[in-house]
């Protein structure tokens, strides 16, 4: 794991980066320490058109249809250079509440992609369940496949590719749990390991509300996304 | 309803009744209201009856004579064909009749007359009789025209694969003779023995000098008055045409479907069939100068090599049985085989990528304790970004 500033290694359980000591009181002294909401494709740089938003629509339900537990968020924005995008990406998945989203899915089984009009850049920033699942070779990946797009300006399918490749690399990982259940059976893993469901089985997964920590309260200052 | 309802009848019956009363008085009204029709006057027909006073109008019936051009056009050398049934001119209208029928004055050009063709000697003697033909169309002088020659040799290849008996065609021009000391009985003799094959000698233009040799096999087999019929309807079938080039088609096609009865009849008579000789096609080499055929030397036709073919025994045993698909198992066993591993590696594959698609059926990932860094409760900052600028070339996170 690397900081979000300084991208130097972090151990798990730090409170703060060893080198810049960046943590998210930094980031909220930056962006705020207020909820904010979003869309699950919230498109403030107004750079996608009706198609291109239909068919990234359609792609994020086919997602969530095949991951039941993960939530996939999109944002593009039109940032100030003091924004930087990594920053942005830790702060926002620890304090927004997307519109319509799933309780079963809190913000820590999030993928959220970023993407910037201004700096150009665009990137994929993970929830702590989602961190395990995705490598960074493999989100490196996705991102290069859809490099092409981005340069051409054309984002719906470039984050329509972005998804696809994620897609791949979930249900790869998905296959490895599976290889690996038999021979690894260790407290850490699930009682059940991991392996396909039915649809119908999945409302009884379903966490209580208030366990997903997320509330669409609009308080605190005013954030610099609003 | 019904006609015999009085509801109709006191509505009905008036109607006609004033129908019928309004008919008598319209009839008697043009009865009469008859009025005196004008008549022609002594005067009036005399005054018509000179030569072109009787004058209509218009365009149509121009004034002066018609039969003359207009002034001031060109003259024409178009003939005029007076119809020699035109009705004669009515009310003293004496003037030429003027149905006539424009006939343009096109003259056909007339037709090449054919230079006398060269007898049938020296060279072009030996390019229709020295050697073997090795097409089943010998026309070594181009007496029929391209698509002609394509289409008769395209059709005597197509008869040769399906009848039993062979023809070889040899065209002769109008005035062309065979030469008095050849002989067509061992000339087939020497070139097909005794191969079911007919040569036939056919004159452009003059198919009633045509001849077929049957060779001697055939001949003596056959009673002589059904070969001769087979000519007469060859002949009588290529008369049906006008064009030269059409007769040697109709005598071909007639001569194809009259050998299959020759075949079907020697076969009866000789109890048995044709002997099956190996190589009895012509080779089919065009031979250089000929590019309608040609002839080719008998040493330069390599004999047919026997090729022995080993046969399984489980083979031989079905065929002796009279059981194809029992011969042949092996063979479909496996083609069996080879259709159900394509089969299974479509099957395979389609699965393959249908697992990684997006309509796949929903994947659970096990649950696992989830240590906090960096103080966030749901992220610790994951994150892996790429520019997209042409500029900036996209780095490797390793």
């Amino acid at each position: 794991m690397r900081c979000p500033r300084c991208s130097k290694p972090v151990d798990e359980l730090a409170e703060t980066c060893y080198a810049c000591h960046y943590s998210i009181k930094e980031a909220e002294a930056f962006f705020g320490s207020n909820l904010v909401q979003m869309d699950r494709l919230h498109d403030v740089a107004h750079c996608l058109r009706k198609r291109d938003r239909d068919e990234v629509e359609d792609i994020l339900d086919q997602m969530e249809g095949r991951f039941p537990q993960l939530c996939f968020f999109t944002y593009l924005g039109d940032l100030q250079s003091q924004i930087r995008l990594h920053e942005l990406g830790f702060w926002l998945l620890n304090h927004v509440a997307v519109r319509g989203a799933d309780f079963s899915r809190p913000n820590e089984n999030a993928v959220l992609v970023l993407l910037d009009v201004n700096s150009r850049q665009v990137g994929i920033t993970l929830g702590y369940f989602a961190e395990q699942l995705l490598d960074e070779q493999s989100l490196h990946a996705c991102l290069q496949a859809a490099r092409p797009h981005f340069i051409n300006g054309d984002f719906g399918p470039g984050l329509c590719l972005v998804f696809k490749k994620l897609c791949k690399a979930l249900s790869r990982k998905a296959r490895e749990l599976k290889r690996e259940s038999p021979r690894r059976r260790s407290p850490r893993h699930g009682p059940e390991g991991p392996g396909k469901v039915s649809r119908a089985a999945l409302p009884s997964q379903a966490p209580h509300p208030l366990l997903a920590g997320l509330t669409p309260v609009y308080s605190g200052r005013v954030s610099p996304l609003s | 309803m019904a006609p015999s309802s009085p509801h109709r009848c006191w509505r009905t019956l008036p109607l006609r009744k004033v129908t019928g009363i309004c008919c008598l008085w319209l009839a008697s009204m043009t009865v009469f209201a008859a009025e005196e029709m004008p008549a022609w006057s002594e005067a009036d027909a005399a005054k018509y009856a000179k030569p072109g006073s009787f004058k209509l109008g218009g365009d149509l019936f121009p004034e002066g004579d018609l039969a003359a051009p207009p002034p001031g056009a060109a003259p024409t050398t178009d003939r005029v064909a007076q119809v020699p049934d035109a009705p004669a001119p009515t009310l003293g209208n004496d003037r030429p009749p003027v149905l006539t029928m424009r006939t343009p004055d096109f003259a056909p050009n007339p037709l090449p007359v054919p230079e006398a063709l060269p007898n049938v000697e020296g060279e072009l003697r030996d390019s229709y009789f020295a050697l073997r033909p090795t097409h089943y169309l010998v026309d070594p002088q181009g007496l029929l025209t391209e698509q002609r020659t394509y289409e008769v040799q395209r059709y005597l290849e197509y008869h040769a694969e399906a009848a039993d008996i062979d023809i070889y065609l040899l065209v002769f021009g109008l005035n062309q003779n065979v030469p008095s000391d050849i002989s067509l009985r061992e000339l087939h003799q020497r070139w097909f023995g005794d191969q079911p094959a007919v040569l036939v000698t056919y004159h452009l233009d003059h198919p009633s000098k045509s001849q077929i040799e049957y060779g001697s096999r055939i001949s003596q087999t056959m009673r002589e008055d059904s070969l001769r019929l087979v000519l007469q309807r060859c002949l009588r079938e290529a008369q049906i045409a006008d064009e030269p080039q059409d007769q040697v088609e109709r005598f071909t096609l007639e001569l194809s479907t009259s050998l299959a009865d020759v075949s079907a009849e020697f076969r009866r008579l000789s109890g048995g069939g044709f002997p099956a000789v190996a190589g009895s096609a012509p080779l089919n080499i065009p031979v250089e100068g000929q590019a309608n055929g040609g002839v080719r030397a008998h040493q330069d036709i390599p004999d047919p090599v026997p090729v022995t073919v080993e046969v399984p025994e489980l083979v031989q045993s079905g065929r002796q049985a009279g059981m194809p698909l029992l011969a042949y198992w092996p063979i479909a066993a496996g083609a069996a085989g080879v259709l159900g591993m394509f089969g299974f590696g479509g099957l395979t594959l389609a699965r393959f990528r249908r697992r990684d698609s997006l309509d796949g059926e929903p994947v659970i990932f096990p649950e696992r304790e989830l240590p906090m860094r960096l103080g966030g409760s749901y992220s610790g900052g994951g994150f892996v970004s790429m520019s997209y600028d042409v500029d900036h070339a996209p780095k490797n996170p390793d």
